[in-house]
């Protein structure tokens, strides 16, 4: 037996008038207990269990925000991140396209220069040795020039040692003479 | 011992010679050797030779690759008269084969040179 059960057992009367709650089926004292009971147990669940739940919802919610924020920034971030990657990327490509063309410019360059270079000294190795050969050439003349001198100095003069005799040498210094007095 | 310049030591040397001294040559030798200027003794003959070619008296030397003989002495002589005016002219005559014909003649302030050796070293000097 329930203490509800037991309660309207020693509630009941006999021969009582019923009231106006009587009328309507309703025990006023058992509203009476169960309103008690029910603001007992209100105010139970309000002291105990009311701020541990709403404490932990609130906490909860608290969470699933940060939660959400955490991923809204991550997700911010990400996307900065990879904005910022992308720059970087059209960068590296823009500079990687910068150094390739300036390396073969200058190796273009460098080739040329090259050849330029090989030209120049070509032209000059020709040069050089065109001098040197005038040069030798012209020794080779004045060489040539002066022995022929020697020679014909040599000649003559064995030639006119050989002629110059006495009478021819007079015959010599008496023009001579002669040729002074004219001047 | 004074110091006698060069200039007057011809000087005095050519007067004394002019007239018939010859013992200044001595003289001038000893003071020469005495005073160390041996290495004048050149110099002071052509200083004398100038005073006196100054004075009309010529001495040239005269050298050829042959004997003179006397007849192209004279025409040298008169030519040397002719041409500097002197009233005497003595050469002195030396033969040097080297200079295959021609002549040359070495006056105080002058050098004629006719010579084939002057004309053979001249053909020499084209060489370059």
């Amino acid at each position: 037996m329930t203490v509800y059960q037991l309660y309207f057992a020693s509630t009941e009367t006999v021969g009582q008038k019923p009231g106006l709650f009587e009328s309507l089926g309703i025990d006023w004292k058992m509203l009476l207990m169960q309103t008690v009971a029910f603001l007992a147990l209100l105010w139970l669940l309000n002291k105990y269990v009311f701020p541990v739940l709403t404490k932990t919802i609130d906490d909860r919610e608290q969470a699933i925000e940060e939660s959400q924020r955490a991923a809204h920034d991550a997700s911010k971030h990400a996307a900065e991140a990879e904005e910022k990657m992308k720059e970087m990327l059209q960068e590296a490509r823009t500079q990687a396209a910068d150094i390739v063309t300036t390396a073969k410019e200058q190796a273009e360059k460098l080739a040329s220069d090259s050849d330029k270079k090989a030209k120049d000294r070509a032209e000059r190795i020709i040069e050089t040795a065109h001098e040197d050969i005038t040069k030798e050439v012209e020794r080779a003349r004045i060489s040539l020039h002066n022995e022929l001198i020697d020679l014909v100095t040599l000649a003559t003069e064995k030639v006119t040692s050989k002629a110059l005799t006495k009478s021819v040498d007079k015959n010599e210094i008496t023009n001579s003479i002669a040729g002074v007095s004219k001047k | 011992m004074p110091e006698l310049s060069r200039r007057k030591l011809a000087i005095h040397a050519t007067d004394r010679l002019l007239d018939g001294d010859t013992s200044i040559v001595q003289e001038l030798a000893a003071y020469l050797i005495a005073s160390g200027r041996e290495r004048e003794s050149e110099l002071l003959v052509r200083d004398i030779e100038q005073i006196m070619s100054d004075k009309g008296i010529l001495v040239a030397d005269v050298t050829t690759a042959h004997t003179l003989d006397k007849a192209l002495e004279e025409e040298i002589i008169s030519l040397l008269k002719k041409e500097t005016d002197s009233t005497q002219v003595v050469i002195r005559t030396t033969v040097d084969p080297l200079l295959i014909g021609g002549m040359k003649i070495v006056l105080p302030d002058q050098l004629l040179d006719t010579s084939v050796r002057r004309k053979l070293t001249a053909l020499s000097a084209l060489k370059r």
